[in-house]
């Protein structure tokens, strides 16, 4: 294969085939990988946490005490899982407790932006490169052991505590047959809806403002979805993010709003873990699919539309999928819009009535479905 | 026609749905998301059976063949399906049974032929482009190592 050598990377976004130099193959790369990572196993952790995230054991290995304070709040209503066969292991460390991260932190110098991935995925090892090298996830799937690296646990980027580790969460679960999806959920005992939006269409609005209106809520941004009986909801991170100039329409979330570190650009983040007034759900059945969409009207309303139209409007999560996976989770949110009836959230200006027209549609598909399907909120 | 050849989704990448009133399609690797009217849904049926592009003409118009008959759109549509990345070649052993059991030609006696359609979206592509993915190959290896000094 040395035709080409050192020469070669796929573009997956753009569809076009970006060349690079490099100036040792991947497999050499990774057996350097390797050996670091028995020196990462061997090192002493400060402390451990255990979740269960749609069924599934997490099991994380803080390095230090800052990693658990940017990366464990996140994951706070799903404590309690044991480690258990299957399970994932996170080993988090920085350049404080493993100076021999520098051995593949400072050996990589990638083009791109700030937003870009870089990704091997193998069967046996996978890869995952952010912020410009400043964030290194490594998988070896043959004992469910990843490590998370960093220069400085305490500058984690600021928008990776809204959602730690979710790249290799999504990737992680997706082998599990839990997908991804890039939606709000909110529900109550006999069930929820997912709400799709694009940035902006009031996705985040309408979940947060079901927060005090007797609607549990399990995302406003990122949630899971599985289908092994019937549809279902989970939830994985319990935090909320909205942007700085609707902050005034939450009085009771604002002392909370965590802006420390907020590129301009940036939402404001909250991580319920510090609301003891909100309870966040770790998962409910699905009656539902919701696209939020702002509307010049002054109270919220619910309008049906297609299947193919949801279908549309849930592919859009794909994006938040690795290409080894998309054709997986592609055929979760075909089941998915097929078993369940979709609607535009035709949000108006009352925020009271949002809440209300999804508590309606709730009863409605209660009805419709009847009591005994059993399933309930968790 | 120009192009006599046969033809099949490229499932590798493509995703093929058909709901009650929409066949959609979706391109994993691009994020492209396709939408496409009855007519062009029953020509890439029609191809996916192993019709050949040349006789699609007479799959979709039967005996009925006119000069009438919009063959120069049939065309125009499977290119594009070609240059979208949606089909690509069948192997040549796999033949289309012209006298095998199918259904009859949807467009026969004058039946109304509204023009094959491709829609485009962009919506997945669009976040894809947010958060770019760069796939490396692993037997090429990591993007170039940093110069020390």
């Amino acid at each position: 294969m040395a035709e080409g050598k050192g020469k070669r990377v796929m573009e997956i976004a753009g569809g076009q085939q970006t060349a690079l130099s490099s100036s040792s193959t991947a497999s050499s790369w990774m057996d350097s990988f390797r050996s670091l990572q028995s020196y990462l196993l061997d090192l002493p952790c400060s402390s451990a946490a255990n979740y269960s995230i749609a069924g599934n054991a997490l099991h994380l290995k803080f390095g230090n005490e800052r990693f658990r304070d940017q990366v464990s709040r996140a994951f706070h209503h799903l404590e309690g899982a044991h480690p258990s066969e299957g399970s994932l292991t996170v080993l988090l460390h920085d350049l404080h407790t493993a100076p021999r991260v520098e051995d593949i932190l400072g050996t990589l110098d990638l083009p791109g932006g700030e937003t870009d991935i870089w990704l091997v995925d193998r069967p046996d090892l996978m890869f995952i490169v952010q912020r410009q090298g400043r964030l290194f996830t490594a998988v070896d799937w043959r004992t469910n052991t990843a490590c998370l690296l960093v220069p400085d646990a305490a500058s984690m980027p600021y928008i990776e505590r809204a959602a730690p580790l979710k790249l290799l969460m999504s990737h992680w679960l997706g082998m599990q047959a839990r997908y991804l999806v890039h939606a709000a959920a909110v529900g109550n005992a006999n069930g929820g809806v997912l709400i799709f939006g694009h940035g902006g269409a009031g996705k985040s609005t309408a979940a947060l403002s079901c927060l005090n209106a007797g609607l549990g809520y399990a995302a406003d941004d990122h949630c899971l979805v599985s289908l092994d009986d019937s549809p279902w909801v989970h939830s994985i991170y319990c935090t909320g993010k909205l942007a700085v100039e609707d902050l005034g329409r939450f009085p009771s979330l604002l002392p909370g709003a965590e802006l420390v570190d907020r590129p301009d650009e940036e939402k404001a983040v909250f991580i319920f873990d510090r609301f003891p007034a909100v309870s966040v759900s770790r998962s409910f059945p699905l009656r539902a699919i919701l696209l939020a969409r702002i509307t010049g009207g002054v109270r919220t309303g619910l309008r049906r539309i297609s299947s193919a139209e949801a279908f549309r409007v849930v592919t859009s999560s794909c994006a938040w999928h690795f290409p080894s996976m998309r054709s997986r989770a592609l055929g979760c949110f075909n089941a998915l819009v097929r078993q369940l009836p979709a609607y535009v959230l035709e949000l108006g200006s009352d925020f009271d009535s949002t809440p209300d027209a999804i508590r309606e549609l709730l009863d409605q598909t209660l009805d419709e479905k009847g009591m005994g399907d059993g399933r309930k909120a968790d | 026609m120009d192009n006599a050849g046969t033809y099949k989704l490229d499932r590798a990448r493509i995703v093929f749905e058909q709901f009650e009133d929409e066949t959609v399609l979706v391109n994993t690797e691009t994020g492209y998301y396709y939408s496409l009217s009855p007519s062009g849904s029953e020509i890439l049926r029609l191809l996916e059976e192993g019709c050949p592009a040349e006789s699609l003409v007479h799959a979709l118009f039967g005996n009925s063949y006119s000069i009438s008959h919009p063959t120069g759109l049939i065309e125009s549509f499977v290119k594009r399906l070609k240059s979208e990345g949606i089909l690509v070649d069948r192997a040549s052993d796999h033949p289309f049974d012209t006298n095998g059991e199918r259904r009859a030609p949807l467009y026969a006696d004058g039946a109304d032929f509204p023009p094959p359609a491709l829609d485009r979206f962009d919506d997945v592509r669009d976040l894809l482009l947010i958060d770019p993915i760069h796939q490396v190959d692993a037997e090429y290896g990591w993007p170039k190592a940093k110069v020390n000094g």
